[in-house]
């Protein structure tokens, strides 16, 4: 077989029944992994900032948390409706703790939480709350906005789709 | 070759069969869809828009809305129950205060409660710029109520949830 008749037939491959399975095959597993297992996703805000950065591209990992739930510090995404728009957020307390910010400082059950990946001078302030059964807390990394324009709160766990990939 | 070319035949003839049961089950679930492409339409403002406009999309209202129609904001303690033209009132002073809008729904997911009622969940991205200049990039997932009138569907009830609570 020349060079050139391997390139036509890589190029226009003959349609068989084995060419179709095959490319049913690749269709599905494509359709799997990033339909199900690695969901692309583009950054689209500054809520994150500057961990991740408005129009930034990652993966969802959604087996991320299938042999254990959410740590504190972990950066996760947690579905609306659906999975197509889903928040980007990292989680400060878990189920039963107390979370509080002072002075733009987080604290959690009393104690201030030391945090590298705020960038930006906050000056937060909120009143102890309770973290309920079943959820988590989750704040963005970008302090810099006004805590009124920052969306942030508790969740439940079952929300968290899984955490980006990088 | 017959032999093949009967087979193609009966799968064109199954696929196609299959697409028009899948066709008429859906098409009132197709119906509802369209109400929120329709929303979106209404909601849509482009930079430099004449006023008259506003009073135009106005006049659409009771396409959309039944009278009355409740809204309610989840977290924030705020609902309303208002009438189609109260809705068109409010509808021509928020449009006045920005420049640009643009309304997207994603993750549709459409029941049918009882006869001549439809449940919705839906995430809803606005985005836009504020007269003043500022961006506008607002995320929620939606709760809606909708009943079937002989003029086709209309929303009875909105709802923002909270997925975040702080």
């Amino acid at each position: 077989m020349t060079e050139q008749s391997r390139l036509q037939e890589f190029l226009f491959p003959r349609v068989t029944p084995r060419f179709l399975l095959r490319a049913a095959a690749v269709a599905l597993g494509t359709y799997l992994l990033f339909g199900h297992v690695l969901i692309p996703m583009i950054v689209r805000g500054h809520s994150m900032d500057p961990t991740y950065r408005d129009g930034g591209f990652t993966f969802c990992f959604t087996g991320a948390y299938l042999f254990g739930g959410p740590k504190r510090g972990d950066v996760v995404a947690v579905r609306l409706a659906g999975r197509k728009v889903m928040l980007l957020k990292r989680v400060v307390a878990l189920e039963g703790e107390e979370v509080a910010f002072r002075a733009g400082v987080l604290q959690v059950d009393g104690r201030a939480v030391e945090e590298p990946y705020v960038k930006s001078p906050c000056d937060w302030e909120l009143e102890p709350r309770r973290v309920e059964k079943g959820c988590v807390y989750l704040v963005g990394d970008n302090r810099g906005m006004a805590a009124e324009q920052h969306d942030f709160g508790q969740t439940p766990v079952a929300r968290i789709v899984g955490r980006p990939l990088w | 070759m017959v032999e093949r070319k009967r087979l193609i035949a009966f799968i064109a003839l199954a696929a196609a069969a299959t697409y028009g049961v899948y066709f008429f089950l859906h098409l009132e679930e197709r119906r509802v869809k369209r109400r929120f492409a329709a929303l979106a339409e209404w909601v849509f403002k482009e930079p430099g828009e004449p006023p008259l406009a506003s009073v135009g999309k106005a006049r659409q209202t009771e396409t959309l809305f039944a009278d009355p129609c409740r809204f309610e904001i989840q977290g924030y303690e705020v609902s309303a129950t208002l009438a189609v033209r109260e809705i068109a009132t409010y509808a021509i002073q928020g449009r006045a205060r920005f420049d640009a809008l643009e309304l997207a729904f994603y993750d549709l997911t459409v029941e049918f409660p009882a006869d001549g009622e439809a449940h919705v969940t839906a995430t809803a991205r606005l985005s836009g710029r504020k007269a003043g200049g500022d961006p506008v990039n607002e995320t929620h997932e939606l709760d809606c109520a909708l009943k079937k009138t002989e003029e086709g569907w209309r929303f009875t009830r909105i709802t923002a949830v909270q997925v975040l609570k702080k």
